[in-house]
């Protein structure tokens, strides 16, 4: 049997990368990790001050908002950054463990896309119990390495998912950084499970950003003039 | 002429042109697709990517449709019902004339060129 995947799998897997070709998706990971962590960490006090409260209660909203219309959001911004520059072509299916949509019939290659949805399903899984059992070592064991320990196998997970993810070179070693200064600098303890989601926040959102700025300078904005067939 | 032979006559004409065969594929995987990004994946050029489309619209095969997302107005195309059993076809006639793996049969050494069009990479 053929190795190399045939055309049709690799348009759709092309379809599948072009999603996050602008780092818009890690900018919308990033900021709601930004927003959970102020919500943690400020929480509203009695007698509650309205500024605060209406801070906190706006963070609450808006990670919210993002967390249940994330699809649209993003879809939003890709109409003013992504589609002018460099086309649309269909998004991938809502449920992210239902990566490919396609409708193989025998003598397209069904096998294939079928071996790489199954494979990517279970580097899905893989990645989200390694970065689980990371939080509950977090919570579970109250030592100063521990913010270490987790940081780094979250990013050698990162590392071998990179791929899969779409996340730069950023994400691991912000990861492998983001340890060392929790333990090396270390946040009062009620308070570090927050600056440590901050940090996450703060990585997705620099490889968001320096995604998205490449792809703006790689791919400057058309004219007014919109394609035409 | 024998049958086999024959078979291979009645390919579909439509979708055998290279140019149009790229756009089948490419929308065959992806779903549906902008009139740019067929364009950037297909390396065309916008008059030779819009007179394939037409041909491949006009035999039904792929749907072209406008529409706006945001303020930004999108020419999508997709494949028809028709123009999806149409490539299936297509590519399971061409399945058929596939040589046997060079292991079995020793008589080919390698792989004839219309094999590599099919499967690059």
């Amino acid at each position: 049997m053929n190795s190399s995947p045939s055309p049709v799998v690799h348009a759709s897997q092309r379809a599948w990368d072009y999603w996050f070709t602008d780092g818009l998706t890690n900018l919308i990971v990033g900021t709601g990790c930004v927003l959970l962590s102020f919500c943690i960490l400020y929480p509203p006090h009695w007698p509650p001050s309205p500024l605060r409260f209406g801070l906190w209660a706006l963070a609450l909203f808006l990670y919210l908002s993002l967390n249940l219309r994330h699809r649209h959001i993003l879809e939003w911004l890709k109409a003013r950054t992504t589609y002018p520059r460099t086309g649309y072509a269909q998004p991938p299916a809502d449920d992210t463990f239902c990566l490919t949509t396609l409708k193989m019939r025998p003598g397209l290659g069904p096998e294939e896309s079928e071996l790489r949805a199954s494979r990517r399903r279970t580097n899905y899984v893989m990645l989200g119990m390694i970065v689980i059992a990371s939080l509950v070592m977090i919570v579970a064991i109250r030592r100063s390495w521990v913010w270490i320990a987790a940081s780094l196998i979250i990013a050698a997970a990162m590392i071998v998912a990179r791929k899969l993810i779409h996340v730069s070179w950023i994400v691991p070693i912000g990861f492998a950084v983001l340890g060392f200064s929790m333990t090396f600098f270390p946040p009062p303890r009620d308070k570090a499970s927050a600056i440590f989601l901050l940090g996450w926040g703060l990585i997705f959102l620099l490889d968001g950003g320096t995604t998205l700025l490449r792809y703006i300078l790689q791919n400057p904005a058309p004219g007014k003039q919109a394609p035409t067939a | 002429m024998t049958p086999d032979l024959q078979a291979l006559a009645t390919l579909d004409r439509t979708i055998h042109e290279p140019a149009r065969l790229m756009i089948m594929t490419v929308l065959y995987g992806t779903g549906e697709a902008d009139f740019l990004y067929l364009q950037r994946e297909c390396g065309f050029t916008q008059g030779n990517l819009s007179s394939h489309l037409a041909k491949l619209e006009a035999a039904g095969y792929v749907l072209i449709e406008k529409m706006f997302k945001g303020k930004y107005p999108l020419t999508v195309c997709s494949l028809t019902t028709k123009g999806r059993a149409a490539f299936e076809e297509y590519v399971k006639k061409i399945r058929a004339v596939q040589p046997p793996e060079p292991s079995s049969a020793g008589r080919f050494s390698e792989a004839p060129p219309f094999r590599r069009t099919l499967a690059p990479r």
